[in-house]
């Protein structure tokens, strides 16, 4: 039954990757494998040499050297390797340029077109390609999210994609040599709670070690907890979580604004629509020109639309008569109505090319 | 400042690259004089891949003295690529001079050239890598113009131009002129380090200017992984400033948004450590792929930034511990109290020693903003054990007991708030603290407290703003102690002193329960008419007519006390139920007692108004209202009016009406009324109404009314008629399994009772358990209990036993089954040989007079538990006692002597063991007992024994 159950899990990991693969393919060429492996620089102590990666033998390595003949193959362990570097080049400009203009899935695309032979090799430590698949995975992500909040036939695709990015943030999840490897482990559970598996989720979160203050992993960490326990109703709970994600980790744009909203929702949950729309006016505000921002603002002029907040608090006097007592509702119709200040920069994808402005120094090149 | 130290270091740092390639660049090797053309030409490419640019310049030197003067066009093409990559190779060796004539030659000779735009940048470079910032920049400018096509195609490079013009323009401390530069490499880089490295040279010049709207539209740029806000020493003392000034104008939001892009000192280290890795890593990797000479500078520049940027950072206190103070701070004055109690509680267990109190208080402060409460509690007594006496003790102690008293528990108010008066003694709010003492001692009726708290508050704080409560809870609370002498002047100054106060009221009407309560009627009487007077809509007028009737009572004016009553009756919506059931049946008393003092028309009017009276009782019949006894009123007043039939009649109709419902109880108890009511009526009548009830069973039975039924089966069981065959028909017919679930609880009982009798305990059981179940509070649960806890004992399941005991013996604790529950449960722990739970229940049977009967039966068993002590002193007393205080009891006497004389045998006083049997034996009372018998035969072998 057990083994049933994990080969179960393997076909599924299988073809979640296939359709991450599918995915890459429909973009570009894979990476040149067919019959000779994936091409790899490999330091095994101080020599380095050129291999070509096979596959895996249990947690071995599976290779084979150039001047092998063919059908010859060797195994090595992965922790003798000290660097791997896998012949992949990602154009980054252009997984840049599809990001910016928050085409997550064709960034994402981008990415897997090239780096997706390299996924089963993660763990080899000192590799290039962890950070590419970490970003790929989180990029599938956003394209689900995205697509789980679009037209009838938008959502029908969010599952896959769901599965999709956790398919590659798990396999990313295993370069524990990377600074963000279990990080992507943690980002891959937020994808199964996104599916709706909370029992696995709960299983896998139980199963990573819990973070520090200050680690890479502590604000992800939370809040993954966090939406576990809001999915499970626990709204006092899952605010705890969301908060020990974000007072602790705001530099982690991959965390911080979700975790925000998160504490949003459990506010809204708790009955406490004040705070609700003040944390959404502040994503909104915060983080405009993204996914998150755009989220909130909706979400703020349903608040406001509907009079949700409209009750009036307790105001300190003293901040009354000193005149430091802001009129949040005030402040949020103005935000909405697009009349908050000056406006020098403009974080949405630019709509003209470099030379169509006609400026002075600089701006006309 | 740490930004132009950095700048500086950067130059310096390329600087310091490219000398290492200047001392190779002495020793460039020269083309030997045999070499052809094609094999200069071939080593120059050679050195170039390589890297070997000291050894290009030489060979590319060579093949420009060759051909510099050829009118050939092939050769003009080709030496536009040598003189291309021999300025690059003076650049990259830092011979910046010969680099800038090779490079003007290279435009003077291809002005239009493949590489011009490209030539031009590199120009302006070698100015800028010797710091010539005007040069650099008049270079760059000039190239902006003269190959602004060249750049429109390449955005790669013309952002790069932009990044030089930049650094130029910052080396001289030119913000302002930085920024539409920084804006268009904002919106055009196409990658993503240099968009990130404007959105941080934008972010640090638009917090300077306190532009913060444009500040927080490059949030999300700042916040990716590897950007250049996450190492910049001078973003993160800009933000700090920024957010200290905001933060001062008290505009915490915008200070709370600002001071969260600051990076903690250690991570800025870190990610500072981490990205000069990453950098290295990839200079490393440009220098191994050929043709990407700017990104490697770029890169090579970036790394120098980053190590500048450690530098600095070095020398920079570490700000941490303000700055999250700071945020915490800002979060609890944006109201976000869950987020600031968290950040304050972190801090005070983590942050500097000298703030922690501060942060524990701002903690609790916080968490009672919110619910749960949970947190505010916890912290609050953290702060309470952790600070005994320090700054914010008094308020934390103060709140948390309103806390308490808030959720009204009572005990924990008395609990924080003594200790914070032993803590504090002169405590801030020491009136508050007093008077929620008192207030909290009186709701936990230690009348004697709160008196001593209260008056401790008025009289050491004269004048204080809760004195008038004070006055008045201090007169509740005697008054609830009974001693109402002493309460009522408290009320009365309540009434002359504080005439705005909102106890005025109140505090008349207690002064005149007060006098009520001291027997001072007359004096009770005036008060009240007075407070009747004062407050014709008072909510406590229905009260002071209750006790108007009762002193009218007291002095024998019937008539007006019924008047009173009735008046209290009017306004009954304020009263309890309590009263109000006492305001009905005390005049319904009084109204008996006048009917019996008349004769003829008086006394009838007198019992329809009784009849009347409760009728509008039954008809307003609210919760809680005793309508069977009402009920009973009705169709006894009937009776005493000689109208039999109509009686039996009224009680028919409320079985009726109130038979089907199981739960009501009191419908057994007219059941029972009736029964007595119908034997003792005229023959005819009785007949009559014996007649009725089998119709009404007839009809009960054809509708299904099973309830209903079972009652008045059970009833007819008294009927006199009713033979022995129809008798077992009804006990057959009640005493099933299938009738448990609809019978009231007398039916219940009787099902109990019979199948206990005919032993079978599954049926009894069963009813009583369904007794517990549906009627759980009442006495009928109580025998239930007790039959099941002898089923329990009987089967040795000492567990269930005890738990009903137990219930008996709390809930009904003055109960005559109380005492055998006790004497049950102390059998069952003598047998477990559990003998201090044993004995303390044999001794608690032997407290309340009430329980005397079992008291010799408790001291037998004290005198068993002490035997299993092994403390025959003490159980030869036990015994000693039943004979000589109960003797009445023959049995437990009889076997006392017995056992008393066993005790002393095994204290080796045989003589005094004989004595006691010979007393027994000579005692008339107990001729007979075979315990007689028992005393001769141990008297018998005590003789053998002794000789």
């Amino acid at each position: 039954m057990k083994r049933s159950r994990q080969w179960t899990s393997i076909v599924g990991l299988a073809a979640s990757l296939a359709f991450a693969a599918g995915i890459a393919r429909a973009q570009g060429p894979a990476a040149p494998a067919a019959g000779g492996g994936l091409r790899t620089m490999v330091t095994l102590d101080v020599a380095t040499r050129e291999v070509f990666l096979l596959g895996r033998s249990g947690g071995d390595i599976l290779y084979r050297t150039p001047t092998s003949p063919p059908g010859v193959s060797a195994t090595m362990k992965p922790d003798a390797v000290q660097r791997a570097e896998f012949d992949i080049t990602v154009d980054d400009n252009a997984v840049f340029a599809f990001a910016r203009k928050r085409q997550w899935l064709q960034a994402a695309q981008k990415i897997l077109s090239v780096v997706q032979p390299t996924l089963p090799f993660l763990d080899l430590p000192d590799n290039n390609a962890t950070d590419w698949a970490i970003k790929a995975g989180v990029y599938l992500r956003k394209a689900a999210q995205t697509a789980a909040q679009g037209s009838p036939a938008e959502r029908e695709t969010a599952p896959r994609l769901f599965a999709s990015a956790y398919a590659v943030l798990n396999a990313a999840g295993r370069a524990e040599w990377h600074f963000y490897g279990e990080s992507a482990r943690m980002r891959a559970i937020l994808c199964l709670i996104d599916l709706g598996r909370l029992d696995e989720a709960e299983k896998e979160l139980a199963r990573v070690r819990e973070p520090d203050k200050g680690d890479a992993t502590y604000g992800v960490y939370h809040l993954a907890r966090g939406e576990l326990l809001f999915a499970r109703k626990k709204y006092v709970e899952a605010m705890d979580a969301a908060i020990q994600s974000l007072i602790y980790e705001t530099k982690d744009i991959e965390s911080f604004p979700d975790a925000l909203i998160l504490s949003a929702r459990c506010y809204e949950e708790l009955n406490e629509m004040h705070r609700t729309r003040d944390i959404y006016y502040e994503v909104a505000r915060l983080f405009r020109g993204t996914d998150w921002g755009d989220r909130s603002r909706a979400r703020l002029r349903r608040i406001m639309r509907d009079d949700l907040a409209a009750e009036a608090e307790e105001t300190d006097i003293a901040a009354v008569f000193f005149g430091s007592a802001e009129d949040m509702k005030e402040v949020i119709e103005k935000f909405l109505a697009g009349s908050e200040g000056v406006k020098d920069i403009d974080v949405d994808a630019p709509a003209t090319e470099p030379g169509a402005e006609s400026k002075p120094e600089g701006e006309k090149p | 400042m740490a930004r132009t130290k950095g700048r500086s270091s950067n130059g310096q740092r390329t600087i310091v690259f490219l000398a290492l390639l200047v001392a190779w660049a002495a020793v460039a090797p020269q083309s030997r004089a045999q070499d052809t053309v094609a094999d200069v030409r071939k080593m120059a490419a050679q050195a170039l891949a390589q890297g070997a640019y000291v050894d290009a310049i030489g060979y590319l030197t060579q093949l420009v003295e060759w051909f510099k003067d050829s009118r050939t066009p092939s050769i003009i093409q080709e030496m536009e690529g040598v003189y291309f990559n021999l300025g690059l190779c003076y650049l990259l060796v830092g011979q910046f001079g010969e680099a800038r004539n090779v490079f003007e030659e290279y435009l003077k000779r291809y002005r239009r050239g493949f590489r011009a735009a490209e030539v031009a940048a590199f120009l302006g470079d070698s100015h800028r890598y010797e710091k010539k910032w005007a040069e650099a920049l008049a270079i760059y400018r000039k190239a902006l113009k003269e190959y602004r096509n060249e750049y429109l195609q390449n955005q790669d490079l013309w952002v790069d131009v932009l990044v030089s013009m930049v650094r130029c323009l910052l080396a001289e401390e030119k913000w302002k002129e930085t920024e539409p530069l920084l804006v268009q490499i904002f919106r055009f880089a196409p990658d993503f380090h240099r968009r990130n490295w404007a959105a941080a040279l934008l972010t640090i010049y638009y917090l300077n200017e306190r532009k913060l709207e444009n500040v927080y539209r490059l949030v999300p740029l700042l916040l990716e992984p590897g950007s250049f806000a996450s190492r910049s020493v001078a973003l993160n003392m800009a933000a700090l400033q920024a957010g200290d000034d905001l933060f001062a104008d008290e505009q915490y939001r915008d200070a709370l948004w600002v001071y969260r892009l600051v990076y903690p000192h250690d991570l800025l280290q870190l990610n500072a450590e981490r990205q000069i890795e990453i950098l290295q890593k990839q200079v490393e990797m440009l220098q191994r792929t050929p043709g990407r000479i700017r990104t490697l500078l770029r890169t090579q520049e970036s790394v120098a930034e980053a190590e500048a940027e450690l530098e600095a950072l070095k020398k920079i206190p570490n700000y941490d511990p303000e700055l999250f103070f700071r945020i915490a701070r800002a979060y609890m004055e944006i109201r976000r109290y869950r987020e600031s109690s968290e950040f304050f509680y972190d801090l005070y267990k983590e942050g500097p020693r000298d703030r922690a109190e501060e942060c524990l208080y701002l903690s609790f402060h916080s968490a009672t903003k919110f619910q749960p409460t949970t947190k505010a509690f916890a912290r609050g007594h953290e702060y309470m054990e952790r600070f005994p006496g320090g700054k914010w003790y008094d308020p934390v102690s103060l709140t948390l007991g309103q806390m308490y008293a808030n959720i009204k528990d009572w005990p924990k108010v008395i609990e924080v708030l003594t200790t914070a008066l032993e803590v504090s003694p002169q405590h801030e709010s020491i009136v508050e603290v007093l008077f929620l003492l008192g207030y909290a001692s009186f709701m936990e009726e230690k009348f004697e407290d709160a008196v001593r708290y209260l008056v401790r508050m008025n009289t050491d704080y004269v004048g204080n703003e809760r004195e008038a409560d004070g006055h008045y809870w201090t007169g509740m609370a005697l008054l609830f102690d009974k001693k109402y002498e002493e309460g009522m002047p408290y009320f009365d100054r309540v009434v002359r002193n504080f005439p705005d106060s909102m106890f005025v009221e109140d505090a008349m009407f207690r002064a005149a329960s007060c006098a009520f309560g001291a027997s001072l009627f007359e004096e009770s009487q005036t008060r009240l008419f007075a407070f009747v007077r004062r407050y014709p809509e008072s909510k406590l007028l229905a009260e002071a007519f209750l006790m108007l009737a009762d002193i009218a009572g007291v002095f024998g004016q019937v008539r007006e006390a019924v008047r009173f009553y009735e008046q209290a009756i009017e306004r009954g919506e304020d009263l309890n139920i309590e009263l109000y059931n006492y305001a009905y049946f005390r005049a319904a008393d009084m109204m008996k007692e006048l009917a019996g003092s008349e004769e003829g028309p008086e006394r009838t009017r007198w019992l329809e108004a009784i009849i009347a009276h409760f009728r509008r009782y039954i008809e307003k019949n609210r919760e809680d209202s005793n309508l069977p006894m009402a009920i009973y009123w009705v169709g006894s007043s009937y009776w005493d009016l000689g109208d039999q039939e109509r009686a039996l009649a009224y009680y028919r109709r409320a079985i009726e009406e109130y038979g089907r419902d199981r739960r009501a109880m009191g419908i057994d108890l007219i059941f029972e009324d009736w029964v007595g009511r119908a034997k003792a009526a005229e023959r005819e009548v009785a007949r009559s109404a014996w007649a009725d009830m089998r119709a009404l069973l007839s009809n009960a039975l054809q509708k299904g009314e099973r309830t209903l039924a079972l009652r008045i089966m059970r009833m007819l069981m008294f009927d006199p008629s009713a033979t022995d065959v129809e008798k077992e028909a009804f006990r057959r017919a009640i005493v099933r399994a299938d009738s448990i679930p609809h019978g009231s609880v007398g039916v219940l009982e009787m099902i109990q009772i019979e199948a206990d009798r005919a032993g079978d305990k599954a049926l009894a059981a069963a009813a009583a358990e369904e007794i517990i179940r549906e009627f759980t509070e009442t006495d009928y649960a109580l025998s239930a209990r007790m039959l099941l806890a002898r089923y329990a004992v009987e089967a040795n399941d000492a567990p269930t036993a005890i738990l009903h005991l137990d219930i008996v013996r709390e809930v009904y604790a003055t109960s005559p089954e109380a005492a055998e529950a006790l004497l049950m449960l102390g059998r069952l722990y003598l047998n477990r040989r559990e003998l201090e739970k044993a004995e303390k229940a044999f001794k608690d049977v032997l407290g309340p007079n009430e329980w005397r009967s079992h008291r010799p039966e408790a001291l037998f068993r004290l005198g068993e538990v002490a035997i299993a002590q092994r403390k025959f002193e003490s159980a030869a007393v036990y015994f000693e006692r039943i004979y000589v205080m109960y003797s009445g009891h023959r049995q437990w006497a009889a076997k006392a002597y017995v056992e008393r004389a066993k005790c002393l045998s095994r204290m080796y006083e045989h003589r005094k063991a004989m004595e006691t049997l010979q007393e027994l034996i000579n005692s008339p009372d107990y001729a007979g007992m075979p315990e007689v018998e028992e005393a001769k035969d141990l008297l018998e072998r005590l003789r053998q024994r002794t000789g």
